[in-house]
């Protein structure tokens, strides 16, 4: 581990990815996911990544978190580099993959139990967030008794119970539909607002990665590399009438003619 | 899967009418009791006799009771054991399933020879014949686990004792009852195969000394009360996992 750069407080929260590649072995021959990434997310930025299936993107939020090394390259998270898997991190993954057996609740708490902090204290924590995302009512549910909306609701409430510094999130909301997907957008924005996290999420939908984002990630194919990082210059709060501005249309039309070109 | 009066009206039904049909036949084609005894000759047998056979169904019951909770802890143990250690894995694997293979039928003389005429090789061979399904099934629960609860547990730093406790241990249990229910129904074979083999006590020595007797309605007490012995675990494991696992019945209706 590197010792702390001087003045760490400004890097609280910073992610800074230098010249990362990662090569998967397999049986035919390896396979490079990553190439040369290099980007820097600084603190309770909102930042979302773009690009085709396969490009490397859950191999790179792997990475950030410390559960994946890389083949070469680093990664620095508050200026420490991550050589194995952070607490100081909340997870997302695109399913909920909640404790069947636990209640809303008792999910919530699990990072909680895991990390050994104090039960008394974060059961006010754990009851804010759900108030915030609209759980209350549900705690003492079980997951299959809540639709795939609510239960990434919670899953989000689980990846922020232990206050972390970093919030990365893998295609929370590709398994919904539309419209609860359009209204998950809302809800995460209302949390973000509120626990300003640096946030580093990945998409399929570039609308969805314009209408959350400070700057937007757009990678290319196999290998994953940057193609470009799109400052969206859109005020907060987002609201629904965001998407008919015109600087949000422009910004969706280029990222889209950037992919698109990429893929021919 | 709800069980409503309709369901039991019309399985009653079906009941009443196979045994009013085979009491039927027996009469309308004079078929010798030793052959095929009617219903009503059997429930006589089953009346006048029931310490008999009360005696006789508590020793089996016994034994499955025993062989089955030895092979549920040997079984759990086992396969926590090959999940966590890829060295015993290779050592013991090939010989269970060997010993899967081999038909326990086989087998049961030699255990009457090593552990005695008595209950404990009934309770041996209730055990053998039903620990595999445990093992495997068991195996299975504690290795299924989502890719990403994984990754979870690694970013919280959950340690190998949590990780077991809290996500492996839990994310089996479905597995385990199930197999659980399996390994009720094959301990009454193993007990019985046992008391067949040698002994004096228990259903299915009950069931020898019919045959050799050519006492047909005492085999098919002993078989009935055999019946109702399988039925009676079996429900108390079904009783257990709706214990066990409150969560469950969630999980089918959101399907
Ligand atoms: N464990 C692995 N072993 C070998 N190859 C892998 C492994 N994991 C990923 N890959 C390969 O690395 C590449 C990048 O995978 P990754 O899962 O990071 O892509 P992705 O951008 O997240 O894709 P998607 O959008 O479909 O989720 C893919 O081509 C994949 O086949
Ligand atoms: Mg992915």
């Amino acid at each position: 581990m590197e010792t702390s750069a001087p003045g760490e407080e400004r890097h609280r929260g910073t992610i800074e990815v230098r010249s990362l590649s990662k090569v998967y072995p397999s049986q035919d021959g390896p396979v490079q996911a990553l190439s040369e990434v290099s980007f820097a997310v600084a603190d309770a930025e909102f930042v979302t990544i773009v690009g085709h299936s396969g490009c490397g993107k859950s191999t790179l939020l792997r990475i950030i978190a410390g559960l994946l090394l890389p083949s070469s390259g680093s990664v620095t998270v508050r200026g420490r580099g991550v050589s194995g898997p952070l607490s100081d991190v909340g997870m997302v993954f695109q399913r909920p993959v909640l404790l069947k057996w636990r209640t809303i609740f008792d999910n919530v708490m699990l990072p909680i139990e895991m990390l050994h902090l104090p039960r008394q204290e974060n059961r006010e924590r754990a009851l804010d967030l759900l108030k915030l995302a609209g759980l209350v009512d549900f705690r003492h549910h079980y997951p299959a008794q809540l639709s795939g909306g609510m239960q990434q609701r919670a899953a989000i409430c689980r990846a922020l119970i232990h206050d972390p510094s970093l919030l990365l999130m893998d295609e929370p909301f590709g398994a919904l539909d539309l419209m609860t997907r359009e209204e998950m957008n809302f809800e995460l924005l209302r949390i973000w607002s509120q626990r300003r996290k640096t946030t580093l999420l990945v998409t399929h939908s570039i609308s969805e990665a314009v209408f959350l984002a400070d700057r937007v990630i757009v990678m290319t194919p196999r290998p994953g590399m940057i193609a470009d990082i799109i400052d969206v210059k859109l005020p907060r709060p987002r609201m629904p009438e965001t998407k008919l501005d015109p600087r949000f249309t422009e910004c969706v039309r280029m990222i889209g003619r950037k992919i698109g070109l990429l893929y021919i | 899967m709800g069980i409503s009066k309709t369901d039991i009206g019309t399985t009653t039904i079906s009941i009443i009418a196979t045994l009013a049909v085979w009491e039927l036949l027996t009469r309308i084609f004079h078929i010798p009791g030793f052959i095929l005894p009617a219903p009503s000759a059997i429930f006589i047998e089953a009346v006048t006799r029931y310490p008999l056979y009360l005696y006789h169904s508590w020793i089996t019951f016994y034994e499955m009771v025993v062989g089955f909770l030895l092979a549920a802890a040997v079984g759990v143990f086992l396969a926590v054991v090959i999940v966590y250690s890829r060295i015993i894995r290779n050592m013991i694997y090939p010989q269970i399933v060997v010993l899967q293979i081999v038909p326990k039928v086989a087998i049961a003389p030699l255990l009457l020879i090593w552990a005695g005429y008595g209950l404990t090789s009934k309770v041996l061979l209730a055990l053998l014949v039903s620990f595999f399904p445990i093992v495997v099934n068991m195996v299975t629960g504690l290795v299924a686990i989502e890719e990403e609860l994984l990754d979870l547990c690694r970013i919280l730093h959950s340690g190998r004792w949590q990780e077991f406790s809290k996500v492996r241990l839990p994310n089996a249990l479905p597995y385990l009852f199930s197999s659980l229910k399996v390994a009720s129904t094959l301990s009454v074979i193993g007990a019985v195969i046992g008391e067949f083999v040698g002994g004096n006590e228990g259903l299915g020595h009950l069931i020898i000394i019919a045959n050799t007797e050519l006492r047909t309605s005492m085999s098919f007490v002993s078989l009935f009360s055999l019946s109702i012995l399988g039925f009676l675990l079996y429900g108390l494991v079904i009783l257990a996992e709706r214990v066990c696992m409150p969560w469950e019945r969630w999980q089918s209706a959101s399907g």
